[in-house]
């Protein structure tokens, strides 16, 4: 005989009742107050639904009538389960929850698709559909970018007609080269952006006045625009859209619940994951005005000089703020400009 | 039935009855001293109560019936059997809601859940999400009786299909059509208000204590009011509505939720909203301006700032989940049994703070301890308030719901709050 204690309630009211049900060797069934005795459920066979069990909360012994028996006492429920014969495939779940070497393989399997996913998964699911985008997203993705950024940060562009123009006319050759990826070349004013240049989703490049200003050779800014035409032609900018909400999606995903503080668990997770994602479309970029440069025998110094130059100015402006803090370059969008100086001047390197 | 009063202009409680009689004992409340309940509609001074109770046949505070009295609204027609013995029953003075969920359990659990979720494709996440609720349910007790959540997977797996066909279904139409695609999301819009009332009667109507289910009745022009007709003023308005939609939400989130036959009322106030947001709003000022003349002055200390700032978030949303969270449960009753909340903005921070970072250094394999970490400091700061017996509940005839706005709310990041 099986007995266990609980709770009844009958489940027309909330009335709690405290029971013992007992289980006979014959599978038969009865379940009785604890005070009085009196029988509340007598059965010739016993008939309930058994909840399954998760971890150790209470499990309830549904009865056809309604009523259920609350019991904590989980393990001669199972023992109960076991004379029945009916476990049911959930409890094998259970099973697995509890065995310790099985929660340790889990545990690293997750890790090892997680990581996969991530680093590989998530960029050539990106690749994909990106490729199968209408151009018409692309076009209003440029249009929108530019008309918040022209609103937050940009101001009209102060370059005079004739430095513009100049900058025009080196940069012609290259844009007629790449006519494929709809380059259109626009100026403005950085403000606190600096010298800074940009490819939106849709082929257009903005240079700031100041990248501009700061330039000592046409060919440096020549550099520029093939890396930015590098993002362009590896999709960089939408890519980085479907990465990114992908991403998102997968974590809520994984965490379960929307709801209140994972929010902000999840903010900095994504963001940092967000930010490698960045760098390793910077180092494509590269990559790829390394390539062009070599081929139409540019020397690689132009790039590196003005990277170098962007990067003192930017310095000098933050007044001798430490740099190089290894760990920041976590939280950057793009590699040490040392990595990438390195890339160029050492290019046997660039294959790891 | 929970008790507040005023010293000088500072409101203090709620405290239980015997805690008053206690503070009235020992002459910490006067008869000048302004007191009143969760009944009562406006403030009285000890003395004006007294009078107005000596009038009533009734001679326990808080009980009184004299028509004139503010503290007890009509009963209701469809109160349940009044218990023989309602004077009898020894006044627990307030029972806590528990919870016995550990970190290390849950996350066996999760774990678990991610990876079976993960090899079916997601097919299995339907049952993850029932072990979910059902470990933090039934871990969860209050009167010796643990919660219970009992909506059935197939359900959700169908609500969840219906939602991805139509995702998939929405972006071919975007690829084709896209205008139509975008008259289509801002039709979605109006969806909103039934997603609402779904999600949370899906939600109600499969939890259960004392094998009594709890049930959700508001309607969708109730929903629609309260989640959009008043949302879209709010930019017209500044954001200075803002404070009222959130009571607006809560008020009907509260009044349409009912455990058995009985609905829960409620009875905090805009006012009580506008406290909240103008008290962090202040806050948020007064620390921005001081960030702000510090990074000025020290532009070196520009990484501090940032940490600062990210500090100030965690900041005003553990002082917003707690005001707001304790407000809630403070002015919510049910029958006459009445709920205490007394989270504190610092521990709380404490823990999300810890969360936050623990979840971050562990690529989020801390999401499950943080998740247990920062419930069980809610439940821990929970009380039921009960006023007679908790056995007079008496069950609703139910209708079954469809999890499908449950799982499209889930799937759009909704959250209803409670």
């Amino acid at each position: 005989m099986v007995t266990i204690e609980g709770k009844w309630y009958d489940g027309k009211s909330s009335v709690q009742i405290n029971a013992v049900l007992r289980f006979f060797d014959n599978a038969a069934v009865r379940v009785e107050r604890a005070d009085t005795g009196e029988i509340l459920i007598q059965q010739h066979t016993f008939n309930a639904r058994i909840s399954d069990r998760v971890a150790d909360t209470p499990r309830f012994l549904n009865f056809p009538d309604g009523s259920i028996l609350e019991t904590e006492n989980n393990r001669a429920v199972d023992q109960l389960l076991q004379k029945m014969n009916t476990g049911g495939w959930m409890s094998l779940i259970y099973l697995l929850e509890t065995k310790k070497r099985f929660i340790v393989f889990a545990s690293l399997l997750v890790i090892l698709m997680g990581a996969a996913m991530v680093t590989y998964g998530f960029p050539m699911a990106a690749k994909v559909i990106v490729s199968y985008l209408p151009k018409s997203i692309f076009d209003t993705a440029d249009h929108q970018s530019l008309k918040t950024l022209d609103k937050v940060i940009f101001r009209p562009s102060e370059l005079s007609a004739s430095m513009e123009k100049s900058v025009r006319n080196h940069l012609k050759g290259i844009m007629d080269t790449h006519k494929e990826f709809g380059v259109k070349l626009l100026f403005r004013k950085g403000g606190r952006l600096g010298p800074n240049a940009f490819a939106l989703p849709g082929g257009t490049i903005v240079f700031t006045d100041e990248l501009i200003k700061l330039a000592k050779h046409d060919d440096e800014i020549l550099a520029i625009m093939v890396h930015e035409i590098g993002h362009l032609a590896h999709q960089h900018a939408m890519r980085r859209i479907v990465q990114d909400s992908l991403l998102s999606f997968a974590l809520l995903a994984l965490t379960g619940d929307a709801s209140g503080v994972s929010e902000i668990f999840l903010g900095l997770p994504i963001i940092l994951t967000e930010m490698a994602y960045s760098r390793d479309f910077e180092r494509e970029a590269d990559q790829y005005a390394l390539q062009y440069m070599r081929t139409h025998n540019i020397p690689l110094s132009r790039f590196t000089d003005m990277l170098m130059r962007i990067e003192n100015f930017n310095a000098k402006k933050r007044k001798g703020k430490k740099e190089g803090n290894k760990w920041m370059d976590y939280l950057s969008t793009h590699p040490s400009t040392k990595e990438r100086v390195k890339l160029f001047r050492d290019p046997g390197s660039e294959n790891n | 039935m929970p008790w507040f009063y005023k010293d000088g202009d500072r409101k203090i409680g709620p405290i239980s009855r015997d805690e008053l009689m206690n503070l009235i004992r020992r002459k910490q409340i006067t008869r000048k001293t302004l007191v009143r309940n969760t009944k009562m509609h406006e403030w009285l001074t000890l003395d004006e109560l007294m009078r107005i109770k000596s009038q009533g046949m009734n001679k326990q505070p808080g009980r009184s019936a004299s028509s004139k009295t503010p503290e007890m609204p009509a009963p209701k027609k469809d109160e349940p059997r009044e218990t023989p013995s309602t004077t009898a029953v020894p006044l627990e003075k307030e029972i806590p809601f528990q919870f016995k969920g550990t970190g290390p359990e849950y996350f066996k659990v999760w774990i678990v859940n991610v990876l079976l979720s993960f090899l079916t494709l997601g097919i299995y996440s339907a049952w993850a999400k029932v072990r979910r609720k059902q470990y933090f349910y039934g871990n969860t007790s209050v009167a010796g009786a643990a919660f219970r959540y009992l909506a059935d997977p197939l359900k959700i797996l169908k609500g969840r299909c219906i939602v991805f066909l139509g995702f998939v279904g929405y972006s071919v139409i975007n690829h084709f059509f896209p205008i139509a695609a975008s008259i289509l999301s801002v039709g979605l819009i109006f969806i909103l208000p039934w997603l609402v009332v779904r999600s949370l009667a899906f939600n109600a109507r499969n939890s259960a204590w004392r094998n009594i289910r709890f049930n959700f009745t508001g309607t969708y022009k109730d929903a629609g009011e309260a989640y959009l007709l008043y949302s879209i003023l709010i930019p017209f308005t500044l954001g200075m509505i803002v404070p009222y939609v959130l009571f607006l939400q809560k008020k009907f989130v509260v009044e349409n939720s009912a455990y058995g036959t009985n609905t829960f009322s409620f009875h905090a106030t805009s006012k009580d909203y506008y406290r909240i947001v103008l008290k962090l709003l202040f806050l948020l000022i007064i620390s921005g301006l001081i960030l702000g003349s510090v990074i000025y002055l020290f532009p070196k200390l520009l990484l501090i700032s940032a940490f600062a700032i990210v500090a100030m978030y965690l900041y005003a949303f553990a002082y917003f989940s707690v005001k707001s969270g304790n407000l809630l449960y403070n002015s919510s009753t049910l029958l006459k049994h009445n709920f205490k909340a007394t989270m504190r903005v610092i521990p709380f921070l404490k823990i999300v703070a810890v969360n936050t970072i623990a979840t971050v250094l562990t690529a989020g394999l801390f999401y499950p301890f943080a998740v247990v970490r920062s419930y069980r400091y809610k439940l821990e700061h929970l009380f039921l308030l009960p006023e007679g017996d908790l056995g007079q509940f008496v069950a609703a005839e139910l209708k079954e719901t469809s999890a499908l706005g449950d799982e499209i709310s889930d799937f759009m990041d909704f959250d209803f709050g409670l």
